[in-house]
């Protein structure tokens, strides 16, 4: 008797399945390219998988709310800053929502070397920082494939210092129009999130803020020199501590500007819900940088001192955050009822209004608007930005900006030769032939995304590293790099675009130095990748189908 | 940009279909038509103010559908990937620029004749039953083409397989991307409406054939084409096309029992008639 209970008792194991998520065609050709790939990789191995098509918004709601997937094809933002790993892979952040964590990776190690970092400068932080990209490595919390060179369309006659950036913040807009200045710029954009949300904490609908960036002012802002100052007119450190000054500014609505909205931003972002509930419940999209932020305290009316609990230089980042108007945003405290996202008493109303029309500070603001269609923005007059002298002069690129959301980047190209678009705001994907543009140039750029292949380590069997290890080695990223990326990228073997910050011994050389392909030349070497999961304890049955327990 | 394409659109239909009125639809009707053409108009108000109901639902569930599909929706697109396999892969595989041509004009001119035409032929004719019964048919076409559109989400297969698929449409016609984002979103492509409207047309055609024996060969033949068209220009997936024409064959049966149920004449038109006619 005791036999059949033991056997019964048992559950069998099941064959493995994965479901991929990826973006349309239309979206991002790159990550549907991809998901097919590693689909049919996986599926040599014995894994049945299909593929999730999910719209921009969508996916972000189900991979970075909900965490309802197995394998996501994406484009991470990346930072240029290493200590963007902090909110990435730190364990504290695997319940949040938003890049922070999406993985669900825990690692106790590097949770302390993460936090330690933050403490350290110079040669003993680009050490560490080594180390963990070397654990991050082994792990595979997810497999960076290739840094893409971003492409942009744009006319020349009306748009000119494009190259080179990565049109990730507002920043990036301004000095942009050849002339003094236009009447109206068009811009074209391919995820049309800006034309439904404006809310700078939103998850789903804020990819890199550049428009909310123009909407909303920082304290300081990332110039190609380094943070510079830009609503703070100053910035002293003593210690781990910043005296800032304002500069003079008001709200879009006519309200003045004040230290009070900057001590409340930085404690309503920690805490959305500002003390009403038993647990914060802070801005996931601003996570990495307010936990750098100790205390915050107003000494007049346009000065306060912020203490941080990091080296100044790491500090900076806490500085790159919008500031938001108190008399708007206190009301935004209450749990939020909504749909799409499954409802967790983890969100307030200020994560997901849709903020339209936003009341800012920022060089622009708003008029009009068309989901889906069109955002409409105007320049304020007497902003400080007129007056503004950082190692040169910033300009407004046009008195009117309008940002047309385009089904495809075709007809994004289409309109730059009829003079419809001024510049392609979105990057084109690289399997689009821009030899053939009749009008217009193409500036290319290098900013620190990464293509990635994201696991969601809280499901079996990706829970195990070695599973994951197998898994990223039947991507081959030489291959994707060449065919799918047309050469547009840099392959990837860290998420940390600088290669300053890679050891030696990390770096790509002709492979993969931690999970080289199983095969060449985009071939996989299908018997290899099996014999690597029998290895790793993993059976299959007599069709060839992989193994593995669920639940 | 857009505007010219419609302006191009309609000199082309006009055309087509002015061809159409003399070769299929004869001078002796047509000049019954000038006659008549007000009374057999009013016949027809209920009918086309379903239609203009049916369009204008259409119309705003195209704004805010897409985000309640989402939260309501099913995805099928690997599915429906699954279930057909490489078939639009294979006719691609006949692709030439000639053939690009033909069929690309099939799917924006033949498409929006083939609708238009039987609209004026048949309002030609004296009983004005395949009139309504049409005029009924569109509208249940885009009503439960609109229902699948809420609960199924679907990509068409240049989305799901941009290395083997050719988006050939918009690859040779990219000003053809803003025309159809005009009346499509691109996760509405179950079932096919351009393979169901098609069908219910020569499925119409079939039934008034007695009356226009001319019509059945040509609506046959440009519907054949335009059905070819949305899976050889990488829009639609076989099954889309297949649940078109079942959507199709369900419409019009549907528009035949509306139509059984009332007279030809509805008290109603008959009163306008008095006033006006």
């Amino acid at each position: 008797m005791g036999n059949v209970r033991n056997i019964l008792g048992r559950d069998d194991p099941e064959r493995v399945s994965l479901s991929i998520a990826a973006l349309p065609a239309d979206a991002d050709p790159v990550s549907v390219r991809i998901a097919n790939r590693l689909r049919s990789n996986l599926q040599a191995i014995g894994i049945e998988t299909s593929i999730d098509l999910l719209s921009p918004d969508s996916f972000r709601v189900e991979v970075l709310v909900n965490h309802n997937f197995d394998v996501a094809i994406a484009r991470h933002p990346g930072g240029t800053d290493p200590d963007f790993l902090y909110s990435t892979l730190h364990s504290r952040f695997a319940p949040e929502s938003g890049w922070q964590n999406p993985y669900g990776f825990t690692n106790l190690e590097l949770d302390e070397a993460l936090l330690e970092q933050r403490q350290l400068s110079g040669e003993d932080r680009r050490t560490l920082i080594g180390e963990i990209l070397q654990r991050t490595a082994q792990e595979q919390p997810f497999n960076p494939i290739a840094f893409p060179l971003d492409r942009r369309a744009y006319r020349m006659d009306r748009v000119g210092q494009v190259d080179g950036k990565a049109f990730d913040k507002g920043f990036d807009l301004y000095n942009l129009s050849t002339t003094r200045s236009l009447d109206r710029m068009t811009l074209s954009i391919r995820d049309p999130a800006a034309t439904r949300n404006l809310n700078p904490l939103s998850v789903e609908f804020r990819q890199r803020g550049l428009v909310t960036g123009l909407l909303y002012d920082q304290l300081a802002v990332r110039t190609p020199s380094g943070v510079v100052p830009w609503l703070a007119s100053r910035i002293d450190w003593s210690g781990s501590t910043a005296s800032i000054t304002l500069r003079e500014a008001q709200w879009h609505d006519g309200e003045t500007l004040t230290a009070e909205d900057v001590a409340f931003t930085y404690r309503y972002l920690s805490d959305t819900s500002m003390g009403d509930r038993e647990t914060a419940i802070p801005a996931p999209r601003y996570r990495g940088r307010l936990g750098l932020v100790d205390t915050t305290d107003v000494t007049s009316i346009r000065s306060l001192d912020i203490t941080f609990d990091a080296d100044p230089t790491v500090a900076n980042r806490a500085l790159l955050i919008p500031i938001l108007p108190r008399h708007v945003w206190r009301d935004r405290t209450d749990p939020a009822e909504l749909a799409g996202i499954e409802w967790r008493d983890t969100f307030t109303e200020g994560l997901v209004t849709s903020n339209m029309p936003p009341v800012g500070s920022g060089p622009y603001q708003y008029v009009d608007h068309q989901r889906r269609e069109f955002l409409r923005l105007e320049r304020v007059d007497d902003h400080f930005i007129d007056s503004l002298e950082l190692s040169h002069p910033v300009e407004t690129p046009a008195g009117t900006l309008q940002f047309d959301a385009v089904p495809n980047d075709p007809t994004a190209l289409e309109g730059i030769s009829e003079g419809e678009f001024d510049l392609t705001l979105d990057p084109i994907a690289p399997d689009e032939d821009l030899e053939s543009l009749e009008f217009g140039e193409i500036a290319v750029a290098d900013p620190p995304t990464f293509y990635h292949v994201a696991y969601n380590i809280r499901n079996r069997p990706l829970s195990n590293t070695n599973f994951r290890r197998v898994v990223s080695r039947l991507v081959d990223k030489q291959h994707l790099s060449d065919v799918v990326f047309e050469g547009f990228a840099r392959v990837a073997s860290t998420p940390v675009a600088d290669p300053a910050w890679v050891p030696e011994d990390l770096r790509w050389d002709d492979g993969d130095p931690e999970v080289p392909f199983f095969g060449e030349d985009g071939v996989l070497g299908a018997a290899r990748a099996r014999e690597a999961l029998i290895e790793a304890g993993y059976r299959y049955d007599e069709e060839g189908v992989l193994l593995g327990r669920r639940s | 940009m857009v505007l010219d394409l419609f302006i191009r659109l309609g000199f082309v239909v006009g055309a087509l279909v002015l061809v159409g009125l003399a070769t299929i639809v004869g001078y002796e009707r047509l000049r019954e038509l000038r006659e008549d053409w007000f009374a057999r108009t009013l016949s027809i108000v209920p009918e086309i103010g379903l239609l203009a109901v049916v369009l204008l639902v259409n119309a705003l569930a195209r704004e805010f559908g897409p985000d309640l599909s989402w939260i309501i929706g099913l995805e099928i697109t690997d599915p429906i990937y699954q279930l057909e396999g490489d078939f639009i892969v294979w006719v691609q595989s006949f692709a030439s620029p000639p053939v690009t041509v033909y069929f690309s004009r099939m799917y924006v001119y033949g498409y929006a004749f083939l609708l238009v035409f039987p609209l004026l032929a048949y309002m030609a004719l004296e009983d004005n039953r395949p009139l309504r019964t049409l005029v009924i048919a569109y509208a249940s076409n885009y009503l439960l083409g609109l229902l699948f559109y809420l609960v199924v989400i679907a990509y068409g297969p240049r989305n799901l397989l941009p290395d083997t698929v050719e988006p050939l449409l918009y690859s040779t016609y990219p000003e053809y991307q803003n025309l159809t984002r005009q009346v499509n979103r691109n996760t509405n492509v179950f079932p096919s409406l351009h393979a169901s409207l098609a069908a219910t047309v020569v499925l119409l055609a079939w039934r008034t054939r007695d009356t226009y024996p001319r019509w059945l060969p040509v609506s046959a033949a440009i519907a054949a084409s335009v059905v070819v068209s949305t899976m050889y220009l990488g829009i639609h997936w076989a099954t889309d096309v297949v649940a078109g024409l079942v959507l199709a064959y369900v419409a019009v049966e549907l528009a035949e029992r509306v139509a059984d149920r009332r007279g030809r004449r509805t008290p109603f038109a008959d009163g306008l008639l008095e006033r006006y006619g």
